[in-house]
Parts: structure tokens; sequence; C-alpha cells
């Protein structure tokens, strides 16, 4: 069957401050989960894991560009300043250290993990909400804050509360390190990873969804896809597309999608699989 | 500083220290944060965190202890102008707080106001504060007249223009502006010149309403002359001169009422008996006040004052620095001269007899009484006393030492005071409470009761003649004519209580003298609605006496005795210092006066 879409993509809608807060905390709370949950981490600089439990981690939080948006609440805004700032997102980051000692040496870095937020500040600031997504210069300046020493690996989540402007893909790969982009799509959780081989398992930093809630968010999806139903192009490349979740999981969803609902079939004859309406 | 110490000074807002000044343990130094503190650790990692009270931190670590809840803030800029240039002093208290809910906030306030280690006061916070204050505040100041701001609330002024400038400038500043407590704005300047100004507005009232008094006085005058029975009352007048002076006086420019010093002048001119003619005619046209008649008050000069101070009399001579002094048994409450000088005690009247000795009349009974004998009063072979614990005593003059007799014990008793006991004629008058009572001198017959409406204790008496008056607590001083008890006529209404009354003639007008612990001798012109004041110069007076050349007086510590002419009542001629001399105050004092030679 021949993927013909003629529909156009939707306009992004506008996030306001406080939806751009609740998922920029969200965001740095669920890496941190992650990284929690993480008993090793690859470098591919010298091919070795390294343990990453507490023993041989430092956290340090970046709340530096905090200080950007006080700058321009003040500039900008003529009253309820701390309001504002309270409802703000503050683009904060989160760097995790892994050290390493070997017999007769210094504790070494050897590989870090971290994750950093951004957000258009001064429009909302201006505005109360914005939809535009964030460009390649933040995410330089994202990578520029977190990636500083040569000779370490740096695996980077780059999250912004907006999406990312298309451009941005092409910049996730560096000499040491790897960006992952995060955002939210369709109300849910979406990560884009570059393909390399040096990822290995340290994708995982930077999922920020369990199973369970990528399903229920594409079944969430396909409730809103009714033309592209109708039209037979609800498949597993387009939902790939739009939520970036892996194949696997997005065919377990068209499975639940389609057991629950009699009207809705799983055509599987010819990949990429898709959700099909049937009448009668 | 300690951290106790810390706790303890409410002047102090924050604390910055580490944990070896602060951790407790040989090994582990660990730190728990107070109560109502927020603390702000910075670890030697470089990682911070924000604790509340009562968790832990242990490990090397500088801290930055804040304390939570409001703080208020009293901030006083004293230079500031009103739009009117004024100067106003505009003191403010404000409620702030250190914002420990964020460790990003909490940074803030670390990064820009406690830049130093030790301690962080109330002081550092107001110096902070009060330039963007005072520009605020100038403001709003120096938009506004000083009868806008001087003792006015503007408090929602203050807050609505605080509120956003303050935000601003605590924003990113780790501080919270909670609300304005209060405001005030003084002008010193605008209070005086306000007061200056009601004053003046007060004295252009009195002036106002003193001209429409006379305005009408002279309406009132006029209509009197056209009323027929007034036309027959001047008629009745036995000499035109009268009708005349009374007709000039009444049509004289604006001003119909006769003041004392054009009566004084009259009477020089026309002689004493026109004038008491004009009075006594006047008089009869307002009804009013009882008026001794010409006669009856005789123009004397004093020429003695005597002082009863501890048991010693002191006889001023006017004209002679030095009194001369009496002595007495005991401390005198009391003193009369009445052919000789009589004192009264707490239990006894003693005369100085010409021979110089004295002789003793005691009180009958045994009682040791508070008080003294406060009038004596000597007429015909006998000699009276009166005493608020034994009431009215008497004497025969002839047998000193045998004690006295008491009179009229019936009215007396009932009463906590009987005073101020006088011989008129051949009738003694004495108060006993709030009734004055007049008696034959020798028939002790019942005797006549004089009330006063409402009733308040008697104080003082004087007895001229036909005409009785009477001073009470109360402040009143009423009047009777001595035909008609029944008929009690209010002469004035003071506030306070009347201690003394005496009469006097002064430039041939009889003169009613009162004291009321006021700064000055009041001398109430009987018949006519003027009064003179000698004023004591700042002093209270109390005791008085009064002749037509002199008036005398003691103040109210009883130190001075202050002597006026009576045609200078500005001030005081003389003062003697009786105090210097007997140590003791003055307790009542006495003229010995003699018949005037122009009268």
């Amino acid at each position: 069957m021949v993927n013909s879409r003629v529909y156009r993509k939707a306009e992004p809608e506008p996030v306001d401050r406080k939806t751009a807060l609740v998922r920029e905390e969200g965001f740095l709370e669920r890496f941190t989960g992650n990284i929690n949950n993480t008993p090793a981490i690859f470098n591919p600089l010298d091919g070795k894991f390294y343990d990453a439990s507490v023993r041989n981690r430092v956290m340090r939080t970046l709340d530096d560009r905090s200080q950007d948006v006080k700058v321009l609440i003040r500039k900008h805004a003529e009253r309820d300043l701390m309001k504002t700032y309270e409802e703000m997102p503050k683009n904060p980051g989160v760097v995790f250290e892994i050290w390493h000692q070997q017999m007769f040496a210094n504790r070494q870095l050897r590989v870090v993990a971290a994750a950093a937020s951004t957000s258009p500040t001064e429009e909302m600031i201006r505005r109360g909400s914005s939809a535009n997504p964030a460009r390649p210069e933040d995410l330089k300046r994202v990578v520029d804050l977190v990636a500083s020493q040569e000779g370490v690996f740096y695996y980077i989540g780059a999250f912004s509360t907006t999406g990312w402007t298309e451009p941005c893909r092409q910049l996730l790969v560096g000499g040491n390190y790897l960006v992952a982009l995060s955002d939210v799509a369709h109300g849910a959780w979406r990560t884009t990873f570059a393909p390399d081989a040096r990822w290995r398992s340290s994708m995982r930093l930077f999922d920020l969804a369990t199973d369970e809630e990528k399903i229920e968010a594409i079944r969430a999806f396909a409730r809103r896809q009714t033309f592209a139903l109708l039209m037979d192009e609800l498949t597993e490349d387009y939902v790939y597309e739009e939520l970036g979740y892996p194949i696997p999981v997005i065919r377990e969803a068209f499975e639940v999608i389609a057991s629950e609902d009699r009207f809705v079939r799983l055509e599987t004859a010819e990949v990429p699989y898709r959700l099909i309406r049937v009448y009668g | 500083m300690t951290l106790e110490a810390f706790l303890a000074d409410r002047n102090l807002l924050a604390l910055k220290t580490n944990s070896a000044a602060l951790g407790k343990g040989l090994f582990r130094r660990e730190v728990t944060i107070p109560l109502h503190t927020s603390g702000l650790v910075f670890h030697s990692d470089g990682n911070l965190a924000l604790l509340t009270e009562g968790r832990k931190v242990d490990g090397d670590f500088e801290i930055v202890l804040a304390k939570n809840g409001t703080i208020v803030l009293e901030l006083m800029f004293p230079d500031l102008r009103s739009s009117d240039s004024f100067p106003v002093s505009a003191t403010v208290r404000i409620a702030v707080s250190i914002d420990t809910r964020r460790i990003d906030v909490f940074k803030d306030f670390v990064a820009s106001l406690f830049t130093f280690p030790g301690t962080l006061s109330t002081r550092d916070v107001k110096t902070f504060l009060a330039p963007e204050l005072k520009r605020v505040l100038s403001e709003l100041i120096s938009a506004s007249p000083a009868e806008q701001l001087h003792r006015k609330d503007l408090s929602r002024d203050v807050d609505g223009r605080l509120a956003p400038t303050l935000e601003r400038l605590f924003f990113g500043q780790g501080l919270r502006y909670e609300k304005l407590v209060d405001s005030s704005f003084l002008s010193v300047d605008f209070e005086s010149r306000q007061k200056a100004d009601a004053q003046r507005r007060e004295n252009e009232h009195r002036l106002s309403e003193e001209r429409d008094d006379k305005e009408r006085q002279l309406r009132r005058f006029l209509g009197f002359l056209e009323d027929p029975q007034v036309k027959g009352i001047l008629e009745t007048l036995p000499d035109d001169r009268i009708k005349g002076l009374i007709l000039a006086e009444l049509l004289r420019d604006k001003n119909a009422s006769i003041t004392a010093e054009e009566l004084i002048r009259k009477s020089a001119r026309h002689g004493e008996e026109v004038v008491q003619a004009i009075l006594e005619s006047l008089q009869k046209l307002m009804g009013a006040t009882p008026v001794p008649s010409h006669a009856q008050v005789v123009a004397e000069s004093a020429e003695r004052i005597f002082v009863a101070a501890g048991s010693t009399v002191y006889e001023v001579r006017p004209g002679e620095p030095e009194p001369a002094e009496h002595r007495f048994p005991e401390a005198l409450r009391s003193v009369r001269f009445s052919a000789t000088l009589l004192g009264g005690s707490k239990r006894a009247v003693y005369v100085l007899s010409p021979s110089g000795q004295v002789l003793g009349y005691p009180l009958p009974g045994a009682k040791d009484p508070r008080g003294g004998v406060n009038a004596i009063a000597s007429g015909g072979p006998y000699l009276f006393a009166t005493h608020s614990e034994y009431g009215l005593a008497r004497w025969r003059a002839a047998e000193p030492g045998a004690p006295g007799e008491l009179l009229y014990s019936d009215l007396t008793l009932r009463n906590k005071t009987t005073r101020a006991v006088q011989i008129s004629g051949d009738r003694i008058f004495f108060a006993t409470g709030s009734e004055v009572y007049a008696s034959s001198l020798h028939d002790g017959s019942n005797p006549v009761r004089f009330g006063s409406d409402p009733p308040s204790t008697v104080t003082c008496l004087v007895v001229c003649g036909s005409a009785l008056f009477a001073g009470t607590e109360d402040g009143s001083i009423w009047g009777w004519d001595a035909a008609e008890p029944d008929r009690p006529s209010l002469v004035a209404r003071k506030k306070e209580r009347i201690v003394t009354l005496r009469l006097a003639k002064i430039g041939g007008i009889p003169h009613l003298f009162y004291s009321t612990r006021d700064l000055a001798v009041r001398a109430r012109a009987l018949g006519l609605n003027l009064e003179i004041a000698y004023e004591s110069g700042g002093a209270s007076v109390d005791f008085l006496d009064a002749a037509s050349d002199l008036v005398c007086a003691s103040d109210s510590s009883g130190r001075k005795l202050l002597v006026w002419k009576s045609t200078a009542p500005a001030r005081p001629d003389i003062e003697v210092d009786i105090w210097r001399q007997a140590g003791k105050p003055i307790l009542d004092l006495w003229m010995k006066k003699v018949p005037s030679p122009t009268s």
C-alpha cells in the first residue's frame, strides 16, 4: 500500500509559562530517575563501562541561566515580577559526572551524562506563551554549557519546552558527545537520537516514558487521527515520525487498539503496519 | 558570633558561618537547622542545598542561616519637602522577609546582600532600602501640599507607590516586600502655621463677637431708654447731672458699657456720690445682683497686713521693708484684727492684749481636731469663732481661759463644715454646710437661713450692710439682700472653688474681690458686669484681702505675700517672702483698715 498523505501537519500549539515549567521539571525528574536506575555508563572513547553508582557519581545543578530569566523579567515585566519568575521555566540543567580511579592513579572524570532544558524565555515573559521551537543556536548553547573538557565523553539530553526546529536534528553528534533531543509532542514525551553506534545502552538515559506510557500515548494519538485512519494512513512509520517511539512499542500499541475497537483492524500484510477502518 | 547570640538578637537577620564553627562531634560535624530559620549550605564539592528548620547537615560546608518570617523595618526621612515648600518628616514601617522558599532566590539573597562574612542586620537592609524608599516618598510628598500630608493617613497612596517599586528592587535580591505596616507624615512648620492661623481666626471671631455684643448692648440700652418705665425711673433720679451721665454713657459711640476706668475718672470729676447713684440706678435698671448701698461700703485704707504662718503673725506695714512678728503659743490657722490681734489655732482662740500678753480662749471638750479655727469675730462682750469640727463657739471676752460655748449645734453638727463667722451691725453671720445663717448678736433667737440652689458647701462669706455674698466649693458666688433670704442671685460662676471673698470700694465703686486659686485676684464691680484682674505674674493666689488703696493675697504655695496698688492691677507692687522668715506657709491673712481720708 502506498503512503500518500495529502493532509498538512498541524501547527504547533503555543506553550504557556506554567506548562513549560511543568515540562521542564518533569524532564529533569525523569532524567534523574533514569540515571539512578543506570548501573554503568559506556565511554566510547576508551570502550569501557564505568560504574555509575552514587559512590562514583557527582551531581551538579546548572541554574546559572535563571539569572538570564531574571534579567529579562526585569527588562520586560512591569509588575508581578516574582510571580512571573515563579511561573517561568528557568532553563535549568543537571550534570552527573562519573569519576573513576585506577590503581595508583588519581580519580579521573571519564564520562558525563547531562540534561538541560531550554525555552523561548523572552517571548514567554512578554506574551505569556510561545510556539517557537528551539533553534540550532539554542542547542549549541546547551552543548557548550555541558561539554567543556576533552578526553571526557558527554551524553547530553537537550529538552525544549516548545520543540525543536528541523535543522537541530543535524547537530546531534560530536567528537566527544552525543545529543538526545527531547520535547513533548501530542502530550507525550518524545526523544530523537542521532543514529550513532556509540549510544549503545546509553539511549535509555533519555528515554523519558515507560512502555505503558508510550502505549497510552499512542492510543491517545491514534484517537485524534481520525482522518489518517479513514485514509488508511495511520501507519507505524507515521506514529514513529510523530512520537519517536520504537516500532515494536508502536506495534504493541496498535494491537491493543485493534483489540479494543471492532471497527479498527491492524493490517500486517505489508510493512509498514497500519491501522485501518473496517465497516460492518 | 555564636549561633545562640544570633538567634537571640532580633536585629540580626542572617548569619554566615561554617561547619567548623558550628559542628558537634569528634569526627563528624553535624548541625541541625534551628527553629524559624532556613539554611543555604555550600558543600565543599560545590553543591548547594536548601535546608529547612529541623533538618540536619554534616561534613565540611559553609552555611548561611536566615531567619524566617517577616521583619518590620522603620525608616524615617526628616528632610523632604511638600509642594508648598514645607519641610515634611516621613516615617514608614514596612514588613519584609528573606525569601528562603526557593534555593535560587535564597542564593540571590546571599549573592547580592550578604557577600561578607559574619551577620546581616536590619540596619544593612535599611541601608539597602533607604535610597529607593526616599525617592518614592520624595516624589509623593513633593507632589502634594503640606495640608494634604500633615498627620494624614496616606497608607493607600504610599503602598500603591511602594509595592511596585520595592517589588522591582527586591526582585533578584532574595527579599520579599510583604506589606506597608503604616506611614506617617509630619510637618512641624505647617502645624505651627496652622496653629497661628487658628489663633488668628479665633481672635477675629472673638473680636467679631465682642463687636456684635456691644452692638446688641447698645440696641438694648437704647431700647431701655425708649421704654416708658425706664424713662420713669430716670425721672426719679435726683440730679440732672446723673441722668446726663447715664445718657452720655449709653449713647457714647458704639460702646454702651461703662468701664471701670471711666467710672473712676468720672468719680474723680463728679464725686463718688454721683457715680454711686449712677450704679444704683443701673442696678435697678438691670434688676439682678444685690448691691450694698453707698453708705454701707466705705472707702478704707490698709494700715497693716497681718499674715499667719506657723505660730507667728507677721505684721506688714506698707512702706516698711521688714515685717514685725507676733508670736503665739501654737500654730495658727486664722488671723483677724478687731481692736486687737486675734489668732485661731487648732483648739483655741488667742487674743494679743495691748500689753503684749496672749490670752487663750479654749474650745470646749477634749477633742483632737485635725483642722483649726477658720474665722474669728468680736462683737459686744463676745468673741466668736467657727471651726468645722466644733461648729460656732462663743466666749466672753472678759473671761479668758474659760472654755467656749457652742451655739446652734443642731445646725452645725449635721454638716462637715462651719466657716466664716462675721459680725455686721448687731447680727452674726456664719456658714455651715451649704447654708448661711444670720442671727441676732444678743438674743440668740432662731437664725435666718440663706440658701442657694443648687446647694454647695459654702467656703467663704462677706457681709456688708444689707448685702451678703457667699462663695461655694462648686465655684459659685451667691448674693442675697439681707431682707430677702429666700431670693439668692447668682453673682458669678467659676470652675474652681471660691477661696476668699472680700468687699472693698475702689474708685467709689463697691467691688467684690474673690480668688479661685487662679493666676489673679479678681474684683467684680457690683451692679455691673465688669471685672478687674490683679495679675500675680504667674503664681496662683489663695487667701486675699482688699482695701480701697491696696489689695493683698498669698500665693497658693503659701510662700509669698503679694500686694497690689488697687489702681495698678497689672502686677504686684510688692512681694514679701514670708517663707524665708517663717519657714512655714501662709495660712491666713487679714488687713487692718482705717477709713480713707477721702471717704
